[in-house]
């Protein structure tokens, strides 16, 4: 006979075993959302177009990869992945951005160009739902390819969990990567050195 | 030892409701201070206002077994208007109850006790610099 305590823990780690073998992917979709109360701009003047962002992160993810919701042992229960490149997401993003401040200008029109490389940009949930979005960021002068400025902005967001993997919604994950990149979008296009370096050119 | 066992079960249901409280207090600081600011719940309702610096007394959850989710909005002349996340973590509390497959785990994320607001850093406000215009 085995004692109690013995076949909870053996129950645990089978229960834990057989849900390692799931995994669920779904794929969703990521995009800049404009905070409620944020004042759109009334008049456009296009100014600044949206180049490349390069997808830095580790390419064996796949370039669609978003993040996942881990189980017991850490591995991946219910797996992230967008609808489009990464790349293409953040550019997206940040054109969504530039019209929400009225300087959006189609590619090639801008006199400015603004692009950079995706340092980080993923999601999970253990214990805590975390979401990471880290940008490289640089502003060039369309015309002459001058770089005017470049900086490195993190925005990193935790929201509590429930502590049960089978019970999270894929959901509330995507909508706090969504809030987290639209921060990011945020801290790019409110950085007052980042408007300070375009004036006079 | 079976009589400790559910003594404990007994006691300790809703411990980091007890220890927490259903509420919590969250610093609002900027860089210059006396910017107005506005913090607002998931569906854009203003849930607490004021000055900074200051401190707002917030739910920790937002209905039963869901974390609150706020945002805080900062603004004043001559500056850009901030916009920064108040992040909520599970506590140390409720991560036990569930550990030790305790009853409180139920109670705790029932009451929202079982999460943590973390305060925001000081946010740095930039002096206000409009785009160049053609």
């Amino acid at each position: 006979m085995i004692r109690r305590p013995v076949r909870l823990l053996l129950g645990l780690a089978l229960s834990g075993t057989a849900t390692s073998a799931c995994t669920f992917t779904t794929v969703v979709p990521l995009h800049y959302a404009a905070p409620a109360g944020a004042a759109r701009s009334a008049i456009d003047t296009p100014l600044i177009s949206v180049g490349t962002f390069q997808d830095g992160r580790d390419a064996s993810y796949g370039l669609d990869w978003l993040g996942a919701i881990r189980s017991g042992f850490g591995n991946a229960f219910k797996k992230l992945r967008t609808e489009k490149a990464m790349s293409e997401i953040v550019q997206e993003a940040f054109a969504d951005g530039l019209r929400e401040r009225g300087v959006y200008a189609e590619p090639g029109i801008g006199r400015f160009t603004l692009e950079g490389t995706i340092a980080k940009l993923d999601c999970s949930e253990y214990w805590n739902l975390e979401a990471h979005v880290h940008l490289d960021v640089r502003v060039t002068e369309s015309a002459s390819h001058q770089v005017l400025y470049t900086k490195s902005y993190r925005a990193n967001q935790t929201e509590g969990g429930i502590g049960f993997p089978v019970l999270a919604r894929v959901e509330t994950l995507r909508a706090l990567a969504e809030r987290t990149l639209t921060d990011a979008v945020d801290q790019v296009l409110d950085d007052g050195k980042l408007r300070e370096a375009l004036q006079g050119r | 030892m079976r009589a400790a066992l559910v003594a404990a079960l007994l006691v300790l249901p809703g411990c980091a409701s007890i220890v927490n409280g259903t509420r919590g207090d969250v610093a609002i600081r900027s860089d210059p201070s006396g910017a107005s600011f506005e913090v607002r719940d998931r569906d854009g309702n203003v849930v607490a206002s004021g000055e900074t610096p200051a401190s707002a007394r917030l739910e920790r959850n937002r209905s039963v077994f869901q974390p609150a989710i706020y945002q805080v909005v900062l603004r004043k002349p001559g500056y850009l208007p901030k916009r920064a996340a108040i992040n909520t973590r599970m506590g140390a509390w409720c991560a036990a109850d569930w550990v030790l497959l305790l009853l409180g785990g139920l109670v705790d994320g029932f009451t929202g006790g079982c999460w943590n607001l973390e305060e925001p850093p000081i946010q740095i406000l930039s002096p206000e610099h409009p785009f160049p215009q053609r």
